[in-house]
């Protein structure tokens, strides 16, 4: 995955992340659930789950 | 300094205010910028000079040589200490001479030379105590929950606005301007564009908020005060896409002079577990920018202000805000002034 790839995922988890949640969702399962929902796919174009998505958050908040 | 603004800065009370009030706790650094080399900074018009000795503490003093006047940070820090670039004198982090190489058995070694000043680095920053002559020992430091809870998980941010600190202040004790300077950015579009405004003392300074809306806009604004110790202001945030409904804004202001300032911003959420790390991602990836350019607009605005003087105002009742800060900076510059008076 090139850096070039890597940033646009990241805002497209964003954007889903801001849709689901301002949606209501509140739990990683809602979360993940909404996001397949939109066509917001995981790193390697996998559908999310809830561990999948808070191993995702950890990698991501750790680049902070 | 404008003709306007230098003309009305007269009396102990107008030079304290202009310059900054003393015995504070003032962030003066992004700790990332202070190395094992001397960095110069201005900070309430006084120069000083802060480096990391051989244990990588910081340390701040003036940013004087006692010999000869050469601004200490042109030199070096050696065993710790800084060395001027002039003749080598060496001074520690107590402004102590430690050294003074061109005179054999020189009997300045261990004579304090020139004022120290207290430092702590904390939360990413290097926060310097301001006392008056008076008040050089500073109390501990007190900061906001946000910043010394683990429950909160914060991101600093600082920027160097060519206004006078008390602008910044204004600025952030008044909540209204959100819906109009702001109207068009992401968290601060909505809302009514009308209200009144209720401010409520608190038992560490006040609150100020609208009385017919809550959680919608910058509704809400707190000014803390712990007396001779730390001024700041926290304002609410609404942000229901990052789950955690609302983000905290801490702000402290560190005057560099009259003419300019250190705007320094945290930014925090509560949140722990996969909820952090979210809100960690989201900062990143969606709130930083968009709040680069909501303070770039308050910069612009502040920076466009013709002098500083309240006398040329038309006050509006959605100013209360500003009206009791700057009462409240008044009567600490007063007690201030008084308190050296006397002593």
């Amino acid at each position: 995955m090139t850096a070039g790839h890597r940033k646009s995922y990241e805002d497209r988890l964003g954007d889903g992340l801001e849709i689901v949640l301002t949606d209501g969702a509140e739990d990683l399962a809602a979360i993940a659930e909404g996001l397949n929902a939109i066509g917001v796919t995981g790193p390697r174009g996998e559908h999310w789950d809830g561990a999948l998505l808070a191993a995702e958050f950890a990698r991501l908040a750790a680049a902070t | 300094m404008s003709q306007a603004h230098s003309s009305r800065i007269e009396g102990p009370v107008e030079e304290r205010l202009a310059d900054g009030l003393l015995n504070l706790w003032y962030l003066v650094a992004d700790a990332r910028d202070i190395g094992f080399e001397p960095v110069g900074l201005k900070r309430l018009g006084q120069d000083i000079v802060v480096w990391r000795d051989g244990e990588g503490r910081v340390n701040a003093i003036a940013d004087r040589c006692p010999h000869r006047g050469v601004r200490l940070s042109r030199g070096r820090v050696r065993d710790g200490d800084i060395a001027c670039v002039y003749h080598g004198l060496q001074l520690d982090g107590n402004g102590v001479i430690t050294a003074v190489p061109p005179v054999p058995d020189c009997p300045f070694i261990g004579q304090k030379a020139v004022r120290s000043y207290p430092c702590r680095e904390f939360e990413g920053a290097v926060w310097v105590y301001f006392g008056d002559e008076d008040r050089q020992d500073p109390p501990e430091m007190i900061l906001p929950e946000e910043l010394v809870s683990e429950d909160w998980s914060s991101f600093l941010f600082s920027q160097v606005w060519r206004c006078h600190y008390r602008m910044v202040l204004d600025n952030r004790l008044d909540p209204m301007h959100g819906s109009y300077l702001h109207a068009e950015s992401y968290t601060l579009a909505y809302g009514n564009k009308q209200d009144r405004l209720r401010i409520a003392p608190t038992e560490l300074g006040f609150v100020v908020q609208r009385e017919n809306q809550i959680g919608v806009n910058i509704d809400r604004t707190e000014l803390f005060h712990h007396r001779d110790n730390n001024i700041w202001i926290q304002t609410e945030i609404p942000y229901p896409a990052s789950g955690g409904g609302f983000f905290r804004i801490g702000g402290f202001v560190t005057p560099i002079d009259r003419e300019s300032c250190l705007f320094w911003v945290f930014r925090s959420q509560r949140s722990s577990g996969w909820r952090r790390d979210m809100w960690r991602f989201l900062y990143r990836n969606r709130l930083e920018g968009r709040h680069l350019d909501v303070l770039d607009q308050d910069r612009e605005v502040l920076e466009s202000v013709q002098g500083d003087v309240p006398g040329e105002e038309w006050l509006l009742q959605t100013d209360v805000g500003v009206s009791r800060m700057r009462r409240m900076l008044r009567q600490i510059a007063e007690s201030q002034v008084a308190a050296t008076a006397a002593a």
